[in-house]
């Protein structure tokens, strides 16, 4: 992400306006290039050299802090390591001591000291005077960096451009339009980790196929009490995950600094900002795919769903499940939520949750893991459906029966 | 379900750096201070974790049965493996602290003893405690005094070290962006140069921590912002104060300050004179008032907008340097270290890199932001024991670092503010018998640099030498 002096925006009629790259704008592409070059040529020589040759490709230019922020993003791909095989730490220990004995030093005395220091370490005097602080970050040598395309700078450009205005933001509203429940459920897992709270609102789409929208609120525990920018730095680093979804957009308000005038900041899936984050958890096992084709085939006429449904439980958290079994007529549901692996613990907890919250309509299928694990769990007072390695459809289609009949 | 109403079950968490209070539906009149309705969590409510001892106050007056899950500190016994006999300012201080309730800003001069006092503190209070400091230095230093103090292990956080125990010891940087995990771990929190704490990031530090207990220590509670206000709410009101001069003789060595002028020679000078004429003639342009309030921000946005500022910015820089770091000054430090050659001494620049020159050329150690935490200790410990003489560095030391036994300190360049000046002082005013500390101030003539000494030298510890 981008450092404060390096961000770029105005804003225009209570609007804010990032100064993007353009992406196939070729003056860009030269900008970028430039830099690259800077970093190929480079490979050998000192962290300050680098420094400095980047400098002159910034600092003549009008147009200093794009390339100050792209050199930001380049640096951070760059290894440096120390340029010589003596320990600087080592050295000074010898050449400090050893001055003591003619405090403070002369020239003649001085050369007398390091040639003592290069006898020791068996070097010539110059790798003494190298070595004393080598260690120094401007005396690093930079080996190598992940070198990557023009297009893909300025893509992490905008990303980085994006995430430092987020800095500075509060009153953030996400819109995700048709969300998968794997989704949904690695969007959370990301709002959990940078330890963000959100309130979600769901339009549910009709049965007529229009589509489900997601409104969520995303701040931290402390915004209740005084509205501030101080999640900015989760929300920033919570960006590239919001990128991975696949229809999108958020709004949120940014003011710079104290005095200066608020700006709603626009972002949205049009937009080509593209993550770097992993995306994880969206893979489907064959299994799963074969399961739910299974529970198709065989719940008719009742619908199973593959769309997200968020259930709240009390506040104290949420779940996704995995699917919803509907009857067409009575409008009754069932919510299916399959565990497949398990760390006792996590289990243990959501198990409490969703005991003491969560819906009577679910049925749960959990893994046997193989292991004695689940007997040592608490027992279930809901629906359950224990399996080695594959749930049984019909298990699960029994059990939602007799849930929809009680209901 | 929760049953609204008066005599279900008050419970109150942690939760983040915040505290919840369930159940929900609560009168508006047993909501204690500081809390609101948060709907996020069904209609619960939140509040900032400072306000714990207030909330537990006031909830264990009501007559529902009250259950506090937010607590999670711990009674510690600790006592003094060797008791020192503490001064008669230490005990008044930690009178004074207890009787404002365990929370407080005590006021004395480095080298007075603040960190005995903590000690002193903790002891009284007997509760896991978090020790918040500047720099990776005090943090180590810290760690020793504390657990050499009580003979336990003492937890680190920061400079890389993630370890919490009972007694932990941490930095400003770490307390605010990991208190929201640790908050409810500590009944007393010590805030080392509390004057740190006002600002906007730092005082996460104090809010996010549920802390009954707390104890701020300083030697300079005045701010240029004016922010020290804030640290009524955020530590509690300032309970004891003694001045240098008030201790001066008694606890602390007595000093004396010896200014020297130097001239630049020839080529320095005509240096010096062109990039300042380049400079000044910026700022004229411009309209920049240096000395006004915010000049030199004002300054800095100016010079970013042009290849000409930035040149402008460098010629800055470069004629900065020359007053703090020309030849003439690294002469005189000659002359100085000699006739002080077998005392030790601490030497003390503005910048890292007049600081590095000092070090190539009179092959001594230095220790700025860059030196390893294991070398730092080294330096000092080697210092103490004689096998160096001197030690420079330039603002990392410049807080409540032990060096007790130097006697002779120079500055050769530094900046205006008096706060940092008052610490640089403490630094060799540490109480020895028989000791007469020497302070050498290098001013270049006819530079920048006499404006900065004498703003320096406002203070009141300055005023009678």
């Amino acid at each position: 992400m981008l450092t404060k002096d390096l961000v770029r925006f105005k804003v225009q009629d209570g609007v804010v306006v990032p100064g993007w790259l353009r992406v196939d704008r070729t003056s860009n592409k030269n900008r970028a290039n430039c830099l690259i070059d800077v970093m190929d040529r480079l490979v050998g020589a000192t962290r300050g050299e680098l420094e400095e040759a980047l400098r002159v490709e910034t600092d003549v230019s009008r147009d200093f802090r794009v390339r100050r922020g792209l050199v930001h993003l380049l640096l951070n791909r760059a290894t440096f390591d120390m340029a010589t095989a003596l320990s600087p730490t080592d050295v000074r220990q010898f050449v400090f001591e050893r001055a003591v004995q003619s405090h403070p030093v002369s020239n003649e005395s001085r050369a007398v000291v390091l040639g003592a220091a290069a006898d020791q370490f068996g070097v010539a005097i110059d790798d003494i005077e190298h070595a004393l602080y080598a260690d120094l970050d401007r005396y690093q040598r930079y080996t190598s960096y992940q070198s990557m395309s023009s297009e893909k700078l300025l893509h992490r450009y905008n990303v980085a451009l994006a995430q430092a205005i987020l800095l500075r933001c509060s009153d953030v509203h996400i819109t995700l339009r048709d969300p998968t429940s794997k989704r949904l459920r690695q969007l959370f897992r990301y709002l959990k980790f940078y330890r963000l709270l959100y309130r979600p609102q769901v339009d549910s789409g009709g049965s007529d196929g229009s589509e489900t929208t997601y409104r969520i609120v995303v701040d931290g525990p402390l915004s209740i009490v005084n509205q501030s920018t101080r999640y900015g730095l989760s929300l920033a680093q919570f960006l590239p995950a919001l990128l991975l979804c696949e229809d999108w957009s958020l709004t949120a308000t940014v003011q710079a600094k104290k005095r200066s005038p608020r700006g709603l900041l626009q972002l949205d899936s049009a937009m080509g900002l593209t993550s770097h984050y992993p995306n994880t958890g969206m893979w489907i096992a064959d299994e799963e795919r074969a399961l739910f084709a299974r529970l198709v085939e065989l719940a008719t006429p009742w619908r199973v769903e593959e769309g997200s449904e968020w259930v709240d439980l009390a506040g104290h958290d949420a779940f996704i499940p995995d699917w919803v079994i509907r009857d067409p007529e009575t409008g009754r549901f069932v919510y299916v939520e399959i565990i497949w692996r398990w760390r006792r613990r996590s289990l243990e907890k959501r198990w409490k949750l969703l005991q003491q919250h969560g819906p009577a309509n679910l049925v749960l299928a959990v893994c046997r893991n193989g292991r004695a694990d689940l007997d040592a769990l608490p027992s279930w007072q809901g629906r359950i459906h224990t399996f080695a390695q594959i749930p049984n459809a019909r298990s699960i289609l029994k059990l939602t029966r007799e849930s929809i009949n009680a209901a | 379900m929760e049953q609204p109403g008066r005599m279900a079950t008050l419970s109150l968490e942690f939760d983040r750096g915040s505290l919840v209070l369930s159940p929900t539906g609560l009168d508006q009149s047993d909501i204690p201070p500081g809390f609101v309705l948060d709907p996020r969590i069904g209609g619960r409510y939140r509040a900032e974790a400072c306000w714990y001892r207030r909330a537990v106050g006031a909830l264990t007056r009501l007559p529902a049965p009250f259950v506090d899950h937010a607590r999670n500190y711990t009674t510690v016994p600790l006592s003094q493996q060797q008791p020192l006999q503490p001064f008669p300012h230490q005990k008044e201080a930690l009178v004074e602290w207890e009787r404002s309730e365990r929370c407080g800003i005590v006021i004395l001069p480095t080298g007075a003893g603040k960190s005995f006092l903590a000690v002193m503190a903790m002891q009284a209070v007997q509760r896991s405690t978090l020790i918040v400091v500047p720099t990776l230095d005090l943090l180590t230093q810290w760690t020793r005094v504390v657990s050499s103090a009580f003979g336990i292990d003492v937890g680190m956080v920061g400079g890389g070290e993630y370890s919490l125990s009972d007694i932990t010891v941490t930095t400003y940087d770490s307390a605010y962006r990991h208190m929201d995990r640790f908050g409810d771990r500590f009944g007393l929190i010590v805030f080392d140069e509390v004057h740190h704490l006002p600002s906007e990031t730092y005082a996460q530090a104090a809010k996010l921590a549920i802390a009954p207990f707390r104890l701020g220590l300083t030697a300079t509670l005045e701010r240029p912002d004016g922010a020290h206000h804030v640290l009524d709410t955020l530590v509690g009101p300032v309970v004891y104060r003694k001045t240098v001069t008030d201790l001066k003789g008694v606890y602390l060595s007595d000093y004396e300050v010896r200014r020297i002028e130097v001239e630049l020679t020839p080529d320095e000078r005509s240096e010096y004179d062109e990039e300042r004429g380049l400079y000044l003639d910026f700022i004229k342009r411009h309209g920049i008032r240096l000395g006004g309030p915010h000049g030199w921000q004002q300054f800095l946005r100016a010079t970013n907008k042009s290849a000409e500022g930035r040149r402008a910015l460098r010629a800055y820089h470069v004629q900065w340097h020359i007053a703090m770091a020309s030849e003439s000054k690294m002469e005189v430090l000659r002359t100085i270290l000699e006739s002080h050659a077998q005392e030790p001494c601490v030497f003390f620049a503005n910048d890292n890199r007049t600081v590095y020159e000092v070090s190539r050329r009179f092959l001594v150690p230095v220790i700025t932001h860059e030196t390893p935490t294991k070398e730092r200790r080294s330096w000092l410990d080697g210092l103490e024991a004689g096998r160096i003489r001197v030690v420079g560095t330039s603002r990392v030391l410049n807080e409540g670092v032990d060096m007790p036994d130097v006697s002779v300190g120079i500055i050769l360049s530094g900046t205006g503010s008096v706060r940092e000046h008052v610490q640089r002082l403490g630094r060799i005013l540490r109480h020895r018998e028989g000791k007469r500390a020497i302070l050498y101030e290098l001013v270049t003539a006819d530079t920048v640099e006499p404006y900065t000494s004498r703003r320096r030298r406002e203070h009141e510890a300055y005023r009678e030498c």
